[in-house]
């Protein structure tokens, strides 16, 4: 008993050298994980913010989940076949591999080729893709392997409003009226701003007097394209016009809107 | 237990009963607070800045001393203060700057934008909490040359483009101060030569703000005005770039106004100036509202309500109206848009024969003349009247057509049933009239149906005359109307412009529309260019004696009035 008690102590003096030992820590040999850096798990794009272009090119961003290197390595992307995927690679999008993470960087884009396809009239086009583990990167964040990726053109505003609404409403009768794809379209070209290439595509609720910009405003410019490009659309309806094929090919009419 | 029942608790009780039952002696007076009266020492200020005890005027970067006096019940020491500047109108929110001094005495430099303030000072009483507030009306006044006055517009081209100068005069009554070349002063440059016309602005008068602008072929320039500073440019004016830039007016409804106009190029577009917009800047002209009409008149009649507009297609010889309903529209609404058929078929009483040339009436769609001039004859307020001068496009005779200005609404516009209001001008009876092309039309005289005033036209080729013509139906019809001669300059004096003094204050002045300012080129006769004041009687006719003449002018092009802020 003496003895144990006497070899209780002595480990117990031992105890404080031990703990004073350096602590070296543990490097992480886990290889680099790579993942797409995109806000959230799917990315959005409209033909109709940009109506004269028939294709574009998105880059999508992906990040290291790990150190720089000191050479290039390469990124695997691979198109995910889904249920809800109707995308087809070659038709609606172009993958433009090899990609590559330049060596000492720990972001890059991926670019990816995107076309205006007749069907995009009527569809949101989807489509997913995934970053596969390959020699230099083993998946990263398992939630942000995949990214997907939608494409639209002619698709109704959520914020649209009906016909018969408020004036708050761009859809509203003395606004915009109901929508179709031709009028939409006609909208989008007649508020096409060619500095920057873009034009007006949302009409959020209430834009209605909000200075500088509101559905006054912007009716007046769609009138007036109309009016210039389709005379035919207004009394006397003389010269070229516009019909909506999918209002019993009525001519075109806004702000009022004969439909 | 029962021993602490009995020697803790129970004595406890009692004792406590007996305290509750002690008569309370407290003070429940009420202690009137210290009631503090703020005045102004106007023994000790600049009585030409703090003009009574609670008004003032200070010029924009002058420095400001308000001294107050304090009477106090219970006087105290321990006393803060705090000396705000707040706007006039709540809508409006606090101007830049808010807190400008701490002590009792004010001692502060005001740079705020010229315009109608409130100062207040707020004392607390530290001791109580209270606070005690004095209001003052604080009036930012601009310097001179940036307050109300007349803005004569010059021909320097000599000299690398055109400038302006104010007479600090609204009617010639009082002296008044020329100043010169203010906007070079102002910018280092002239404005570009051939600016041949302006427009002064003035919107709702509690907004405190005014716009200045000059055009000039293919554009125009904005600047402040109270010191005629650069501030914009035509290309800062249009929601989408237009692609021909030719103002050839642009105003606002005059004193409520928050529709300000613009036609461009023979189209017309509007922009909203008021409490909402003007915190969202930059504030720009929407697409102009086409229709069948090729190019609008750059007269127009201002409707008997802010946001209605009639405009005259100057191809179709029509007029049309305009009301702004959350973005202009035609009117009446249930018209579809056809030349000469904006309004319903004419309509008035006895018919074509009112037609005729000795009839008296009109039909809006189908005038069938040109438009060459339009101003209003009365106020601005309730039903307002304009004369319409036409003519024919040959020339070879000339009309005035007194009509009111319309109604807004779908159903608004015009009825088109006009039985009277066309007169004949004949050249015989109205001379000068056929190539006569300035007018100015005062609004005092009654517009009635059987009173139709006077209005002021430039002989067409003595242009040193000015003649008032009386539209009358007395006589044989059509051409009963005469006029006389009214004023008559030194043989070779050209006459550059002249204007009605309409002055925009939302409380008329004694002498509204009772002077005629005129501006020449005498240098025929060696008078060099000159602005005349020329006092009108109530009958119309002209004092042969002018109130006030200006000289030492560069070529005169044009002249505006512009008010004072805020009024």
């Amino acid at each position: 008993m003496k003895k144990g008690i006497v070899y209780t102590i002595l480990f117990a003096c031992m105890l404080p050298f031990i703990g004073c030992k350096e602590d070296v820590p543990t490097l992480f040999a886990e290889p680099d994980g790579i993942y797409f850096s995109a806000s959230s798990d799917s990315v959005s794009y409209t033909f109709a913010k940009y109506p004269n272009r028939t294709k574009d090119t998105l880059r999508l961003p992906v990040t290291v989940l790990g150190k720089p290197a000191g050479t290039n390595r390469t990124i695997t992307v691979e198109k995910v076949t889904a249920n809800d995927v109707n995308g087809v690679e070659g038709v609606h999008y172009k993958l433009l591999g090899p990609y590559t993470m330049s060596a000492n960087k720990v972001s890059t884009t991926i670019p990816v080729v995107i076309y205006r396809t007749p069907d995009m009239d009527s569809l949101t086009i989807t489509f997913v893709l995934q970053l596969k583990a390959n020699e230099s990167f083993q998946s990263g964040i398992s939630s942000k392997t995949s990214l997907k990726i939608k494409v639209g053109y002619l698709q109704k505003p959520p914020t649209w409003g009906e016909y018969i609404s408020t004036q708050w409403w761009a859809g509203y009768r003395d606004n915009f009226g109901t929508w179709t794809k031709t009028k939409y379209k006609l909208i989008l070209d007649a508020l096409y701003d060619p500095v920057s290439d873009t034009t007006v595509t949302e009409f959020p609720y209430g834009a209605l007097g909000v200075p500088p910009t509101s559905y006054p405003q912007y009716r007046q410019i769609v009138k007036n394209y109309i009016r210039t490009n389709y005379p035919g659309n207004y009394p006397p309806y003389v010269g070229a016009s516009l019909k909506d094929p999918d209002q019993n090919n009525n001519p075109i009419q806004v702000g009022p809107a004969n439909y | 237990m029962k021993k602490t029942l009995q020697y803790v608790i129970l004595p406890l009780v009692i004792v406590l009963a007996f305290y509750a039952c002690k008569k309370d002696l407290g003070n429940y007076d009420y202690d009137p607070a210290n009631i503090i009266t703020i005045t102004t020492d106007m023994a000790n200020v600049d009585p030409t800045v703090v003009v009574t005890n609670d008004s003032i005027i200070v010029k924009q970067n002058d420095s400001l001393k308000v001294n107050i006096l304090l009477s106090q019940t219970k006087p105290s020491n321990d006393l803060s203060f705090e000396w705000m500047i707040i706007q006039r109108e709540a809508a409006n929110g606090n101007p830049p700057q808010f807190i400008v001094g701490n002590a009792q005495q004010l001692r502060t430099k005001i740079t705020l934008s010229p315009g109608l303030y409130k100062l207040v000072v707020r004392l607390t009483d530290k001791t109580t909490g209270v606070s005690f507030y004095k209001f003052y009306q604080l009036n930012v006044d601009t310097q001179p040359w940036g307050g109300e006055g007349w803005v004569v517009l010059q021909d320097q081209t000599s000299q690398g483009g055109n400038d302006i100068s104010i007479i600090t005069s609204r009617d010639g009554v009082l002296p008044a101060t020329v100043y010169s070349n203010l906007y070079s002063v102002a910018n280092g440059h002239k404005l570009p030569a051939g600016t041949n016309n302006m427009a002064i602005m003035n919107y709702l008068n509690t907004l405190g703000i005014q716009k200045v602008a000059f055009f000039y072929p293919n554009g125009g320039i904005q600047v402040r005005s109270t010191d005629y500073l650069d501030s914009n440019t035509h290309n800062g004016w249009f929601l989408y770039p237009q692609p021909v830039v030719n103002i050839q007016n642009n105003g606002v409804f005059p004193a409520t106004g928050q529709n300000e106009y613009v036609i461009n190029n023979g189209q017309f577009s509007i922009q909203q100036v008021n409490s909402t917009s003007i915190k969202s800047p930059p504030i720009k002209f929407g697409a102009p509202f086409l229709g069948t009409w090729p190019e609008v008149s750059s007269s127009l009649i201002v409707g008997n309500a802010d946001g209605t507009f009639t405009l005259f297609d100057k191809s179709n010889r029509c007029f049309f109206t305009l009301w702004n309903n959350n973005g202009l529209t035609l009117v009446p609404t249930s018209r579809v848009d056809a030349p000469n058929a904006h309004y319903n078929d004419y309509s008035g009483a006895g018919g074509a024969a009112n037609l005729s040339a000795t009839g008296k009436g009109f039909d809006l769609n189908r005038i069938g003349r040109d438009l060459i001039y339009s101003e209003n004859v009365t106020p601005m307020t309730g039903t307002i009247s304009y004369d319409c001068i036409f003519r024919n496009t040959n020339g070879d005779s000339t009309f005035m057509y007194q009509m009111p200005g319309a109604f807004a609404g779908a159903n608004g516009g015009y009825a088109n049933n006009f039985i009277t209001g066309r007169f004949f001008l004949s050249e015989a009876k109205v001379p000068g009239i056929n190539t006569a092309s300035i007018f100015a039309m005062p609004t005092f005289l009654s517009i009635s149906a059987t009173s139709y005033g006077v209005f002021y036209y430039v002989h067409g080729t003595n242009k040193n005359q000015i003649y008032i013509c009386s539209p009358s139906y007395t006589g044989t019809l059509p051409a009963t109307t005469t006029s006389s001669l009214g004023y008559s300059f030194p043989a070779g004096t050209i006459i550059k412009t002249m204007k009605v003094f309409k002055s925009g204050y939302t409380t008329a002045p004694a002498t509204e529309s009772k002077v005629l300012v005129v501006a020449t080129d005498e240098t025929a006769s060696g008078g060099g260019h000159k602005v005349h004041f020329l006092n009108l009687s109530a009958t119309g006719t002209i004092n042969s004696t002018p109130a006030a003449v200006y000289a030492g002018f560069d070529k005169i092009v044009d002249i505006a009035f512009k008010k004072g802020l805020g009024l």
